[in-house]
């Protein structure tokens, strides 16, 4: 196997390079590892930081404790179903919709600035607006009709809530990721899709052999920050459960973050708090891991 | 070589001032910093922040930010969450600084929530108010972990004068015999009806006085007009007021598991199944008064700021005010806010709260403005005539105060409100739930009860 060249820097370059570097790890170092620690630390502490003084070392109990509450493994199981969900449709909606406006059509640039739009709006905003397209009767709600779903208000219903919190997020965020896969789909040379021509493959099967695994790095982004953002859902949550406790109805939308939240701020029971922010830490750490090593695979 | 000396320079001109902005961030004093809200997992962009005001008008002159022993110069801050009640504490509050040299600043919140989610964290960061006005409602968990500072010695010296207190709003604030808040303002709990529709729906001259009344007219309404006339917003306000009609309660986790709130949550349960009740989530609403403002509701539970609010959105809505009903074998008579100011753990300047307090409970200040500014009974005694001489469309309440209740949440009371109000969400909005009321406080009472 041949090595690498080994790049040699001037000594003037890497000080540039440590300047510019330096603020944003300082930054990181205070704002993100220190907390983080600190979080991790008071995960084995009982803890309410109203009452340091009060601070009991307890070991693996909060954990111990994290895996017998029902709530939290409800708020794990909704996490991980509104994962699985929205990865998957953020990653086929955005890639169509890439690829649509990626080709020779008119308006593209508009189209693209529509599809992006959501994304810089507040999520609260977003959410509130939903929230009257799903009323009973709403319009939201009587195009699901069609599909046979019940005519309710979805926000007030255990069976829908965690459904609507799904469409609102994916609806916000498509834009962003649609981006990711056009710039993506930019990469790709023109003369492999005219070759396929050529040989007379139709539209889908060049989207199928030679779109699809040229984007795969793209995909593999996209996967892992969608995975990413998707397990720190919270402001859409927040919004529907207004004046209700946090995931409501009936917990049918709490998350890990929600409940981390509540039991950290509402309940000031911090310690068991930084448990389960642990617990997501770990999920996400290892889930990461995990894409890493298909993507190794899979190149 | 121009450009390598003009990028070293910008790389060093940015990483300096983000150095600077970093060093200002971590080193602003306390009692300096502007009050910050814990900020919620990827919710920074819509995190609101309690907004400042300062009471006096010439109040940027006059603050000296100093520790002085003679109470001159001193700023107190009062941590407030509703924008009325920030306006009759900023009126009882007029001329202390004349008087007292203590400048009072107020700290608004958004809502009862953001309050509540503030306040511990501001104390764990030095940068909570000196005073906060809050009631009787969710204040245990705060008193049971040390938020709350004791004004027990100041009362005992006579520097805080209660005499003519109505005795049960004294009672709420006195826990373990140690006073905590000095009550101000009284709000029991009625049934409230919009008079214009009961008039227009030809229900008749008398009004119910018993659940079961209440429900043989929702029946009428849902016949005649396919409405449900009842709003019941689903949270612990509302379902404590008609748990105490029924004779129940909560009495701080000894009762949960009364036979009498769990017939008062069946109730609400069947009343719900048969159509007879509207939530104001279910319209994409915040709050039930928003339901009676827009007549998607003929009654509901609430107090006296429903009459503040319909002055602002529905002057031409009539609203009569009525006892709590009475159910099963209960006596009726709901619950009852008692607003107070409290001085909060870990201020600068304790002796200077303890004469800010004084200040506005002594003599009719305070009880003046509340009755003034917020049409809301007043807690000293002797003010009720005074309330029902300027409030003569809410004199009745007074009449009411007798038969009210303290709420007698768990010492875990948002935890309970919570629990309480998920398995109510649970039962009424899953149409396949068989969970029936007892089985809601059984497990209440099995997670939060004493006995």
């Amino acid at each position: 196997m041949q090595k690498k060249p080994k790049i040699k820097y001037k000594s003037t370059e890497v000080l540039t390079a440590i300047c510019f570097l330096l603020p944003a790890v300082l930054i990181w170092i205070y704002w993100f590892f220190i907390p983080a620690a600190k979080s991790m630390r008071l995960s084995f502490y009982e803890y309410s930081f109203i009452t340091p003084e009060r601070a009991r070392f307890v070991g693996f109990d909060n954990f111990r404790r994290l895996f017998t509450d029902d709530a939290f493994l409800k708020a794990l199981q909704h996490t991980f179903l509104m994962v699985a969900v929205v990865v998957v449709l953020i990653a086929v909606i955005a890639f169509l919709a890439a690829v649509l406006l990626d080709g020779k059509i008119r308006g593209k640039t508009f189209f693209r600035t529509v599809y992006y739009m959501p994304y810089v709006i507040s999520s609260v905003a977003v959410s509130i607006f939903f929230m009257y397209f799903f009323v009973k009767d709403g319009i939201g709600t009587k195009l699901f009709t069609l599909f046979g779903l019940d005519n309710t208000t979805w926000f007030t219903s255990p069976k829908y809530a965690l459904s609507l919190i799904i469409i609102i997020y994916v609806w916000q965020q498509i834009g962003f990721y649609m981006i990711l896969y056009i710039s993506g789909l930019q990469n790709i040379s023109a003369e492999l899709y005219e070759a396929a021509t050529i040989d007379g493959a139709n539209r889908a099967q060049s989207i199928w052999y030679i779109t699809l695994p040229l984007v795969r790095p793209t995909t593999y982004l996209v996967v892992t920050l969608g995975m990413i953002n998707a397990f720190q859902i919270f402001d859409q949550i927040a919004a529907i459960s207004k004046q209700s406790p946090l995931g409501s109805p009936a917990g049918a939308t709490s998350t890990v973050v929600t409940f981390l939240y509540q039991q950290s701020f509402s309940y000031m029971d911090m310690g068991y708090g930084s448990a389960a922010a642990m617990v997501l830490l770990g999920i996400i750490f290892l889930l990461s891991l995990l894409r890493t090593f298909i993507s190794r695979e899979g190149d | 070589m121009k450009r390598k000396l003009m990028s070293k320079i910008t790389g060093c001109l940015i990483c300096a001032s983000l150095l600077a902005g970093l060093t200002a961030c971590g080193s602003a004093p306390a009692s300096d910093a502007a009050p910050e809200a814990p900020e919620a997992p990827g919710a920074a962009q819509d995190s609101e922040a309690p907004e400042t005001t300062v009471g006096t008008d010439d109040a940027d002159a006059a603050v000296v930010e100093a520790n002085n022993d003679s109470g001159e110069g001193i700023k107190l801050t009062i941590g407030v969450w509703a924008d009325d009640e920030s306006k009759r504490l900023e009126k009882a509050f007029e001329g202390i600084e004349d008087d007292l040299g203590i400048q009072i600043e107020f700290l608004k919140y958004p809502s009862d929530s953001d309050f509540w989610d503030n306040i511990p964290a501001q104390i764990a960061a030095g940068t909570a108010p000196d005073i906060i006005s809050c009631t009787n409602e969710h204040y245990l968990q705060y008193i049971d972990q040390g938020l709350f500072e004791p004004l027990t010695e100041y009362v005992d010296s006579g520097v805080i004068n209660l005499d003519g207190t109505w005795a049960k709003a004294m009672d709420a604030w006195k826990i373990d015999d140690i006073v905590y808040g000095i009550p101000y303002a009284l709000n029991p709990g009625v049934f409230i009806v919009n008079n214009n529709m009961w008039n227009e729906y030809g229900l008749g001259d008398s009004y119910p006085t018993t659940w079961d009344e209440v429900l043989a007219i929702c029946k009428k309404v849902k016949d005649e007009h396919d409405m449900a006339a009842w709003c019941v917003n689903i949270q612990e306000y509302h379902l404590t007021n008609i748990a105490l009609s029924f004779g129940g309660g909560w009495d701080f986790g000894k009762k949960i598991g009364a036979k009498e709130n769990a017939d008062a949550l069946q109730f609400l349960i069947d009343a719900y199944r048969e159509g007879y009740i509207v939530t104001p989530t279910e319209l994409g609403l915040g709050g039930d008064m928003d339901v009676m403002i827009q007549e998607s509701a003929l009654f509901s539970t609430g107090g006296a700021w429903y009459q503040g609010g319909f002055a602002a959105e529905a002057p031409d809505i009539e609203l009569k005010y009525l006892p709590i009903p009475k159910g099963g074998s209960g006596n009726g008579g709901g619950t009852c806010h008692s607003a107070a100011l409290v001085a909060l753990k870990n201020s600068q300047h304790p002796e200077e709260v303890a004469k800010a307090i004084s200040y506005v409970a002594e003599g009719s200040k305070l009880y003046e403005a509340v009755v003034d500014v917020t049409e809301v009974i007043p807690a000293g005694e002797a003010y009720f005539d005074y309330y029902k001489e300027k409030v003569p469309a809410l004199t009745e309440l007074v009449g009411y105060l007798d038969d009210t209740t303290p709420f007698s949440y768990p010492t875990q009371s948002k935890k309970f409100a919570d629990s309480l109000i998920n398995l109510m969400q649970e039962t009424m909005f899953d149409e396949t739930s068989s969970m029936t009321g007892q089985d809601i406080v059984d497990q209440l009472s099995a997670e939060y009860g004493t006995e």
